[in-house]
C-alpha cells in the first residue's frame, strides 16, 4: 500500500502568483504533407501574439526560458526536434528544454514553465508542444506509441493501447456500470457529445454529427471498445505563454491565474497495490465507507478503475486554487477523454462525482454546455472544444490546446475565435451553417485534465479569472 | 561467464521504423529545383535581408512570410570551413577518407554541410571555391546535389 508522508503531501507553493498571458493554436488534422512541424509551431505562435495585438516579435522580447512538448520523436529519425523548433522560432540562445510524459506532455509542459516563473527564474516562460504523427501510417502509430507501455511484461502482449483500455473498461462496468447496457450507452455519448462539439470547432480534426447507434456500430477494437470510442491520431502545434503579475499585466489586460500539480502512477494496467482513497477538499472518510456494499470490488483502490494519478494531481492542484468543489467552484472542464471509458473514469478521479458515480455526470446532462434534459446550462460543461475524441489527440500539444480552450472561455472569446468565418476559410474549410456557439455564459474558472498511458502521468491545470479567485486561493 | 549470470536470458529485438518524410511546401520546391533544375533556391527575408537556405516559411527574426521570396543562389561557392571522417562506418553516404565541408554559396548569407569530392582530401583549404555537381538520379533529399568538387 502507498502510505504518504506528511512532506509528500505537502501543498504545492508557489513563490509568487503565476498568470497565463495568451495562447495559441495551430489548425489540427491528421496529416499535414505540405508543411513542415515547425511552420505549424510558428502558426501558433503566431496566434498567441494576435490574440493579445502583439506582433510575433514583440511577444517573443518577452519570453525568457522555453519549455517544449514533444512525445514521439522516435517516429520521424529526429532527435531533439525541441532544438529544430528553438531555432526556426528564432529563440536562441535562450535556454530550452524538452519535456516527455506520453500523453500528458503538454500538460507536463506548462508545468514546468509555469514553475520558472513561480521560482522567480523567469517572468515569461514559453511552453509550446507539438506532435507529427502522420508520417508514419496509423497502425505503427500506434505500434510506437505504445512503446511507452511496460517493455518488460505488457507490450510484448499487445502494442496498442486500447487493449490496455479494454481490461480497465471491462473491470469498471463489471465493479461500476452494473447494467451493460445502459453503461454502454453512457460511454457513446460521450463519443458523439465531443464529435457533435468539435462539428462547431475550426481547429478540430473530427468533427462529425453521429448517434449513439452509430458509436455502437463502430468496429470493435478490443472489447467493449469500438472504433469511436477512441480518440484522434493528429499533427498539429499549441503553445502558452506565462508569466509573473507584473509582467502579465504588462504584456495584456486580462491575463488568467494559473495553477499545474502532478501526480504518477505505474505504467501498467496490471499489478496494481491496493490503498486508502486520497480524499479531495470535498470528500471525507464517510464518502467512502461503504463503497464495497454499493460496488462491491470498488473498495480495492485504486485497482483497475481509477487513476491514481489524476487523484494526486488535483488532490494537490485544487488546494493550491482554493477549489472546494469542482461542480461548484468551476465553470468547465476539458478532461483529457483518451477513450470514453477514461472519461468516466476521470469524472470520478477529479471528483466531479465520488468514485462510482461517474456515469450520473453524463446521464443528467450536467457534462453538456446545454442540458439535453433540461434545456438550460449545464452544470460544469466538459470539452466543449470536442476533446480528444472531437478535437484532437497530438500528443505534445493536447494539454496546451485545453488550455488554450479554457483561456478563450474564460476571456468570453469563444465565439470570436470559433466562429470567425475567416478562420474556417484559412483552414480550407467553410463554417458550417448550422454553426453553434459553445460559450460557457460567464466562465470564471476552469479546469485542463492532461494524461498519460494508463494513468503513468497526469497534471491538473486550473485558471482563473484573477478578480474571481476563490478563498484559500493560494495566489 | 560467472555460475550467478549463466542463466540470464538475451533475446534479440528490433524495432522497425518505417516512416515517411515530409519536405512540405517550401522543401519540395527547393528539391524538386535541385532534382529537375539543378538550380539551387534560397528565400530571402525583404525584411531584414537575410537569404535562407535551405529555405524555410518564415523568417525566424521578423516573422514575415517569406515563402513566395525565391532567390537563385549561385552553384558555386566557397569552403568556409571542413573536416576529413576517416573511419568507415555503413551509415555513411561515403567510403572514408572523404571530405566534410562547409560551403558558402554565393548570393548566401550563412553556409550549408555538403561533401566535398573530386580532390585530395590532404590538398583542401579554407576559401577554395568549389561548384555543386548534382545527382542523375533522383535522390529528394539534399544528397540531390551529389557532391561539391573544386572549381577547375
Amino acid at each position: 500500500m502507498i502510505k504518504f508522508s506528511k512532506q509528500q503531501l505537502k501543498i504545492p507553493k508557489m513563490m509568487r502568483p503565476v498568470y497565463l498571458v495568451t495562447g495559441g493554436m495551430s489548425e489540427f488534422r491528421r496529416a499535414f504533407p505540405e508543411k513542415r512541424t515547425e511552420e505549424l509551431c510558428v502558426e501558433a505562435l503566431t496566434m498567441a501574439a494576435e490574440m493579445i495585438n502583439m506582433s510575433p516579435a514583440e511577444l517573443k522580447s518577452y519570453i525568457h526560458t522555453c519549455y517544449y512538448g514533444h512525445f514521439a520523436d522516435h517516429f520521424g529519425d529526429q532527435l531533439l526536434g525541441e532544438s529544430v523548433i528553438h531555432d526556426r522560432l528564432g529563440l536562441d540562445p535562450l535556454g530550452n528544454i524538452g519535456v516527455k510524459t506520453g500523453g500528458a506532455t503538454g500538460g507536463s509542459t506548462l508545468w514546468e514553465a509555469v514553475k520558472a516563473v513561480a521560482s522567480g527564474y523567469s517572468d515569461c516562460a514559453l511552453a509550446l508542444g507539438w506532435e507529427r504523427m502522420d508520417e508514419v501510417p496509423t497502425d505503427e502509430g500506434n505500434h510506437l506509441i505504445s512503446c511507452a507501455a511496460d517493455k518488460d511484461w505488457e507490450t510484448p502482449l499487445g502494442h496498442i493501447y486500447t487493449g490496455y483500455y479494454a481490461v480497465m473498461a471491462q473491470k469498471y462496468w463489471q465493479v461500476y456500470g452494473k447494467s451493460e447496457d445502459s453503461f454502454r450507452k453512457t460511454m457513446a455519448e460521450i463519443a458523439v457529445k465531443n464529435r457533435g462539439y468539435a462539428y462547431h470547432n475550426p481547429f478540430a480534426q473530427g468533427g462529425m454529427k453521429i448517434t449513439v447507434e452509430d458509436v455502437l456500430k463502430s468496429p470493435v477494437v478490443a472489447y467493449p471498445l469500438r472504433a469511436l470510442d477512441a480518440c484522434l491520431m493528429s499533427v498539429g502545434s499549441a503553445c502558452c505563454i506565462v508569466a509573473d503579475e507584473k509582467t502579465a499585466f504588462k504584456m495584456c489586460k486580462n491575463p488568467l491565474l494559473v495553477y499545474v500539480a502532478a501526480g504518477t502512477h505505474t505504467l501498467r494496467p496490471a499489478d496494481r497495490r491496493d490503498m486508502e482513497i486520497p480524499l479531495l477538499p470535498n470528500e471525507t472518510k464517510n464518502t467512502y465507507k461503504d463503497l464495497d456494499k454499493r460496488f462491491p470490488g470498488g473498495e480495492l483502490y485504486p485497482g483497475f478503475t481509477g487513476f491514481l494519478a489524476a487523484r494526486m494531481a488535483c488532490y494537490y492542484a485544487y488546494r493550491m486554487a482554493g477549489v472546494y468543489d469542482p461542480c461548484e467552484d468551476l465553470d468547465l472542464v476539458e478532461l483529457h477523454d483518451a477513450f470514453t471509458i477514461s472519461d468516466i473514469q476521470s469524472y470520478e478521479d477529479v471528483g466531479i462525482r465520488p468514485y462510482g458515480e461517474g456515469r450520473t455526470y453524463v446521464e443528467s446532462g450536467d457534462c453538456y454546455v446545454t442540458n439535453p434534459k433540461t434545456g438550460k446550462p449545464g452544470k460544469l460543461p466538459a470539452n466543449p472544444s470536442g476533446g480528444l475524441i472531437g478535437c484532437m489527440h497530438a500528443v505534445g500539444a493536447t494539454g496546451l490546446m485545453q488550455v488554450c480552450e479554457l483561456m478563450l472561455q474564460i476571456w468570453g472569446r469563444h465565439a470570436e475565435v470559433h466562429g470567425d468565418a475567416k478562420r474556417w476559410k484559412s483552414f480550407g474549410k467553410t463554417k458550417p451553417k448550422d454553426w453553434k456557439d459553445l460559450q460557457v455564459k460567464g466562465a470564471k474558472r476552469g479546469l485542463a485534465i492532461s494524461h498519460a498511458g494508463v494513468g503513468s502521468h497526469v497534471t491538473a491545470t486550473i485558471l482563473v479569472d484573477p478578480k474571481h479567485q476563490l478563498k484559500g486561493g493560494k495566489a | 561467464m560467472t555460475e550467478e549470470n549463466k542463466h540470464c536470458y538475451i533475446k534479440e529485438g528490433k524495432l522497425a521504423l518505417p516512416y515517411q518524410y515530409f519536405a512540405g511546401r517550401i522543401g519540395s520546391k527547393f528539391l524538386v529545383s535541385l532534382r529537375d533544375k539543378k538550380k539551387i533556391l534560397g528565400v530571402k527575408c525583404e525584411k531584414c535581408g537575410k537569404v535562407f537556405i535551405p529555405p524555410r516559411k518564415t523568417c525566424e527574426r521578423c516573422f514575415e512570410d517569406i515563402s513566395e521570396k525565391w532567390v537563385e543562389l549561385s552553384n558555386e561557392g566557397e569552403v568556409t570551413n571542413f573536416t576529413v571522417v576517416r573511419t568507415d562506418d555503413k551509415h555513411h553516404p561515403r567510403k572514408a577518407p572523404y571530405v566534410l565541408a562547409m560551403i558558402k554559396l554565393g548570393g548566401a548569407d550563412t553556409p550549408i554541410a555538403h561533401i566535398l569530392g573530386g580532390v585530395d582530401p590532404d590538398s583542401v583549404k579554407i576559401g577554395m571555391k568549389v561548384k555543386a555537381v548534382f545527382a542523375d538520379k533522383a535522390v529528394n533529399t539534399m544528397l540531390q546535389i551529389d557532391r561539391f568538387e573544386p572549381v577547375n
